[in-house]
């Protein structure tokens, strides 16, 4: 207490002040408080995102790709409860449209050959000389058409090559012939 | 596109195996090829069988390749030949002309090159076309007229008279597996 005395003593007469401290009494105003309660609000839905669409080619359905137009009998709206995991992205697969691709393929079928099966059981004039026999008869066939005839002795049949560019168009008929005896062979004759 | 006369068009539409795929080849009356069209193999999904149900077969066949195969000929022939009675009358109302379905038969032979006698079925008859063959089984569309009928049965006499009428269906086939090889 000695010491503050005489610090007070020197102060005043060596400094000449007290140092005096402020003192209000004015309260600062009380912070009022609502009670009203605000409710946040979140979807729990997240946005749907449509990647891409396509529409199914049917007759019967009406569509329409400006305003996606179709008949009001077919929309079916309900309500439903909002499930707990929801997509954040539908993603529209794309089904690519049933189409037949056709090509051009005439020089490929032209090299094929047309195929001739004997018709000798309907042929009725059988022309044959003494010591052979007749083996079949195709036709009818152009013969100034012709490019090259195969036998396929497998099938019986017999396989044409003709000349696109010919004109001819006169048919005939051919006979494969055998004659009779050791060492013959086989002989074609046109009719 | 103008008729080309002396020609007759084939058109077969295959579902073996579940591939469609379809072919038309038009001839002259020698059977040598004047325009020959034909699909790549169409495999439906499992997802289109079932958006399409029993009605795919019949879309493949007769709207998708049949429709494609007549628009891309570059070369239209007198008569549509068919061997598939079902696509008869699809085959009418695309090509809009003469068409007929065309089968062989076990039957003696007639009489005469060019007789026809009715089957017994509306529209179907038997034909005789040449001298050495059975006669053959040829159909026609629904509410073809006698007249009709007589005038393409005609052609296909003369048709007869310098090739096998059936034969190009071989060919056809064969193309089809020239091009399975592949």
């Amino acid at each position: 207490m000695i010491t503050q005395d005489l610090k007070d003593y020197f102060c005043r007469h060596f400094l000449g002040r007290v140092e005096v401290k402020p003192f209000s009494l004015v309260m600062a105003p009380p912070r009022v408080l609502s009670t009203k309660r605000t409710v946040e609000t979140h979807p729990i839905r997240t946005e749907m995102k449509v990647a891409g669409f396509v529409l199914l080619a049917q007759k019967n359905i009406v569509c329409s790709s400006r305003g996606f137009r179709f008949a009001a009998q077919w929309v079916r709206t309900r309500g439903s409860k909002i499930a707990r995991y929801v997509p954040e992205e539908i993603r529209v697969h794309t089904r690519p449209k049933l189409r037949a691709k056709v090509r051009e393929g005439t020089k490929r079928v032209a090299v094929l050959p047309q195929e001739r099966s004997n018709r000798l059981q309907w042929q009725p004039v059988r022309p044959k000389k003494e010591g052979e026999m007749i083996l079949a008869w195709y036709g009818p066939l152009i013969e100034d058409a012709i490019l090259k005839l195969t036998l396929n002795k497998q099938q019986g049949t017999l396989l044409i090559w003709y000349n696109p560019q010919s004109r001819r168009f006169d048919p005939k008929g051919i006979y494969l012939y055998r004659r009779l005896g050791v060492g013959k062979d086989f002989e074609w004759r046109w009719v | 596109m103008a008729v080309s006369n002396g020609s007759l068009g084939y058109i077969v539409v295959d579902g073996a195996e579940g591939f469609f795929r379809g072919a038309s080849l038009v001839v002259d009356f020698r059977g040598i090829p004047m325009d020959f069209r034909y699909t790549d193999p169409i495999k439906p999904t499992r997802l289109e069988k079932i958006l399409y149900g029993s009605a795919l077969e019949v879309y493949l066949r007769e709207e998708l390749i049949l429709e494609s195969l007549i628009g891309a000929i570059e070369v239209k022939p007198m008569i549509w030949v068919c061997r598939e009675a079902d696509l008869l009358s699809s085959l009418k109302a695309i090509t809009k002309g003469k068409v007929l379905f065309l089968a062989p038969s076990n039957r003696s032979p007639m009489d005469a090159v060019g007789n026809l006698e009715n089957a017994g079925e509306s529209g179907v008859y038997m034909i005789q076309a040449d001298s050495v063959s059975a006669p053959l089984r040829v159909a026609f569309p629904e509410a073809t007229r006698e007249d009709e009928v007589k005038q393409t049965t005609g052609v296909l006499v003369e048709a007869a008279k310098t090739m096998e009428l059936l034969e190009p269906f071989g060919r056809i086939q064969k193309a089809f597996s020239s091009l399975g090889e592949e």
